[in-house]
């Protein structure tokens, strides 16, 4: 029984935060590490 | 120092600066709000809360907050409980990721469970295969208000188990009792204030729940549109009657709630 709480435990926290978290940062760097933030390619904050 | 800080000058002093505070940020926003809805007459501001889209938005708003609590409420007790009893491997950081939800800006929230959850996604892709429609439908909003609530339940749930006295569980025990009946009379009534509170909270910061809200529903008026959104939209389209009215709705449940957890507190604090 113990075990089964601390799988659905780490269930929640995967499906709730680490799999949305995982998402995103897989998207921010879909185009690679150096494409991060190719989409404001041109402005100033983004070339410094 | 403490006679200092009793002199009549400085406790004169602080009185003033904390009402002043009080009244500055909490009071006069309000007063403001009420005034706005009311400013055109009573029959004004029937006519902008019997809009059907306003009220059936913040009926929408208040049946998603009611499911979101629940969940939250089965899945904060047993976190905390999982957390506080149990050792094993990754405690640690599982407790220090409860409070993330409300470290994030909740669009980043919404932007987290659209790229998981969307058309284009994987899971999104799956579910809609399946015939189950997630992003911009109601399960959405009801996963951005459990996601921004996360915390409450699990950190007002955390200190009572951390208090709970083990000698009052092994009397139980000693005396035959089994594990569920230990649960429900001696473990249960000792967390239930923390559960009642933490739900509260959580379904008082649900009904208010923007900018995570605001990307994942799609604001379909009578299907998908919140309040906060439908206030939003007012004041984009230069209706602050409208919004004003809709939002003294939602300021009066949220205040009613925040008093009924006073009042619950105090009672507790009593017995």
């Amino acid at each position: 029984m113990r075990k089964l709480w601390i799988i659905l435990t780490y269930l929640v926290f995967i499906l709730l935060i680490a799999a949305p978290l995982g998402k995103m940062a897989t998207e921010a760097f879909s185009d690679g590490f150096s494409g991060f933030g190719l989409h404001c390619r041109g402005r100033r904050h983004c070339m410094r | 120092m403490n006679s200092l800080l009793r002199h009549k000058g400085w406790t004169w002093g602080f009185r003033t600066t904390i009402l002043l505070y009080f009244v500055v940020l909490i009071v006069l926003p309000i007063l403001g709000v009420y005034y706005n809805s009311f400013s055109l007459g009573f029959s004004t501001f029937i006519e902008a809360v019997s809009d059907p889209i306003a009220w059936k938005s913040v009926l929408l708003t208040l049946k998603l907050a009611v499911i979101a609590t629940v969940i939250n409420v089965l899945l904060g007790t047993m976190i905390a409980w999982v957390l506080i009893r149990y050792r094993f491997p990754g405690k640690a950081l599982l407790n220090s990721l409860v409070d993330l939800p409300f470290a994030l800006p909740t669009a980043v929230g919404g932007l987290m469970i659209l790229l998981l959850l969307g058309p284009g996604s994987l899971i999104g892709g799956l579910a809609e295969r399946l015939g189950f429609e997630i992003v911009f439908h109601q399960p959405a909003i009801v996963i951005a208000m459990i996601f921004v609530t996360f915390p409450f339940v699990i950190r007002a749930v955390q200190p009572l188990l951390e208090e709970l006295d083990p000698s009052e569980e092994e009397a139980a025990y000693t005396m035959g009792a089994k594990s569920s009946r230990v649960f429900r009379q001696v473990i249960l009534p000792s967390m239930a204030p923390g559960m009642i509170s933490g739900g509260m909270l959580a379904f008082s910061r649900a009904l208010a729940e923007f900018g995570a809200v605001v990307l994942v529903a799609g604001n379909i008026p009578g299907r998908t549109l919140v309040s906060s959104v439908f206030i939003f939209g007012e004041v984009e389209s230069d209706n602050p009657v409208g919004a004003a009215a809709v939002s003294v709705i939602l300021l009066t449940l949220s205040f009613l709630i925040l008093w009924l957890i006073n009042l619950l507190q105090m009672r507790g604090r009593r017995a």
